[in-house]
């Protein structure tokens, strides 16, 4: 436990003084202010059709908080690759994994304690957007749950991510090929249920089921459902799994 | 204090390490020699337990390399070719770090990061970043990572190639500092390294070891230029063309 805390707490000052983080961060609060922005105008004028509706309620979350939301996960798409790139790659590229390997520290904590790490920024750059969805609770009377729930939902989206993305990373030495990679295969990833309409009635279940953003949906409804709780948990599993084994596969190549 | 048996390591179909056995004994300073390309690094990674050995196996301070890696990285300081700094860390934290990963209580980590600190001269550089500092010192702050758990083994994979003079001058008096309290290994392809420091010698010689011994036995009769030529021919093909002998004794 204390290895592992020992390379997540390096792994978080890293991040911190050095500028990827900041530059990062500064791109997510700017995307999702923007599109927060965006909504919140779109949200106005079908405010303003409603008023000669009387039998129209437009609902802030249905129309604010959810699409936000849903913005949110293709931004982290993009944005995670950048976060988790380095991770294991600039130790092996700079020499330091020669250092954390012979320490006696496992392959486990090694790769918990990078994830841990980094877990921690991407937590930090999230609740930093909560701020938006936040000023809707202060000023305005939305559902309250929906949004806490969702954000955890959010949360838990960018962590199994942020796991996949060390996985990666833990395949090369270079932060460029593991950056595009990670990119490709999460976008893949994100969009698998897209064949989904085409597709058999058994495997149209299969990748539904796989697609990350149909597993947030019970989140942004306020609810915490176990099968997708279980799913982004499992994610994280994987992740962790595949760096672990691929990094004690190279010490035998 | 380190006992090879047999140690091999193949890359694919590449045999860098051709099963070698030697035996080191506690608080001997020992030059590891030979030429770039002979398998020195590679026998140090089998031995830090970095890489694991194809054959053969090697025990360091009684505890198997294979069986017990824990055991032998806690007994180990080590310092790879390049240094293994991280560029945005300061000195002292870096040395806190890893003290911390090498298993050095709480209770004792400040008093062993500014031991090593010391003895490595680094009091005034300890608050830059370790970008910031020349070559020479980022070499002694790898050298402070080696010692600052005192391990009984300390193994250094050329630790003056690319300085200057009087950086070399400096690293030589700490790693003759170093054999009071500990066993050093030290890998080099520069021979006055040896011929100052090191109480033993062992030189591979394309992945096997062409010569071992104590330096007073082995420079009786000869020089040490001498024995490394001959124990560097003596492992070539007898045809080798005399471009390659010229090779060798640049």
């Amino acid at each position: 436990m204390r290895n592992i805390l020992t390379i997540a707490a390096r792994e978080i000052r890293g991040s911190f003084v050095t500028p990827l983080a900041y530059v990062v961060m500064a791109g997510f609060l700017l995307l999702s202010g923007f599109f927060f922005f965006t909504l919140l105008q779109q949200f106005n004028a079908v405010l303003l059709q409603a008023a000669m509706m009387p039998d129209l309620h437009p609902s802030l979350n249905e129309w604010v908080v959810t699409p936000y939301f849903q913005t949110l996960q293709i931004v982290l798409i993009f944005l995670l690759p950048v976060m988790t790139m380095r991770s294991l790659a600039e130790e092996k590229s700079s020499g330091t994994y020669e250092l954390l390997a012979t320490s006696p520290i496992s392959t486990v904590e090694l790769v918990f304690g990078k994830f841990a790490g980094a877990a921690v920024v991407v937590a930090i750059m999230l609740g930093l957007s909560f701020v938006f969805p936040g000023t809707l609770i202060a000023v305005a009377d939305p559902e309250a749950a929906p949004i806490y729930v969702g954000f955890f939902g959010l949360l838990l989206f960018a962590w199994a991510f942020t796991a996949l993305g060390v996985a990666v990373s833990s395949f090369t030495k270079s932060q460029a090929v593991a950056g595009i990679v990670g990119l490709v295969l999460f976008l893949l990833f994100f969009v698998i249920d897209a064949p989904a309409a085409k597709a058999g009635e058994g495997v149209a279940e299969v990748l539904r089921y796989l697609a990350p953003s149909a597993q947030c949906e019970m989140f942004m409804k306020g609810v915490i459902s176990s099968t997708s709780l279980v799913y982004f948990l499992s994610l994280i599993a994987l992740g962790l799994f595949m760096s672990v084994r691929v990094l004690e596969a190279q010490r035998w190549r | 204090m380190i006992k090879a048996e047999g140690l091999r390591k193949h890359y694919g179909d590449v045999e860098a390490v051709k099963g070698i056995s030697f035996e080191i004994s506690k608080g001997s300073v020992v030059g590891l020699l030979g030429p770039n390309g002979a398998g020195k690094t590679t026998t140090i990674r089998l031995l830090t337990t970095f890489l694991p050995p194809t054959a053969g196996t090697a025990s360091i301070a009684g505890f198997d390399i294979r069986k017990q890696a824990a055991e032998v990285r806690r007994n180990i300081g080590y310092l790879p070719e390049t240094p293994p700094l991280y560029p945005e860390m300061r000195v002292d934290e870096y040395i806190t770090f890893v003290a911390k990963l090498k298993g050095v209580a709480r209770a004792e980590l400040s008093a062993a990061v500014e031991k090593a600190i010391t003895r490595c001269s680094l009091v005034e550089v300890a608050h830059k970043l370790c970008s910031q500092l020349s070559k020479g010192y980022k070499q002694r702050v790898g050298l402070a990572q080696a010692i600052v758990h005192e391990p009984p083994l300390i193994i250094l994979d050329e630790p003056t190639s690319g300085l200057d003079p009087a950086q070399i001058i400096e690293i030589r008096r700490l790693i003759s500092e170093l054999k009071d309290k500990h066993t050093v290994v030290l890998s080099t392809h520069i021979l006055s390294e040896v011929a100052e420091n090191c109480s033993e010698l062992i030189i591979i010689a394309d992945g096997s070891i062409a010569l071992s011994g104590t330096m007073q036995e082995l420079t009786a009769e000869k020089s040490l230029e001498q024995l490394f030529l001959q124990a560097v021919f003596k492992r070539k093909s007898p045809d080798s063309s005399p471009e390659q002998s010229a090779q060798v004794r640049q």
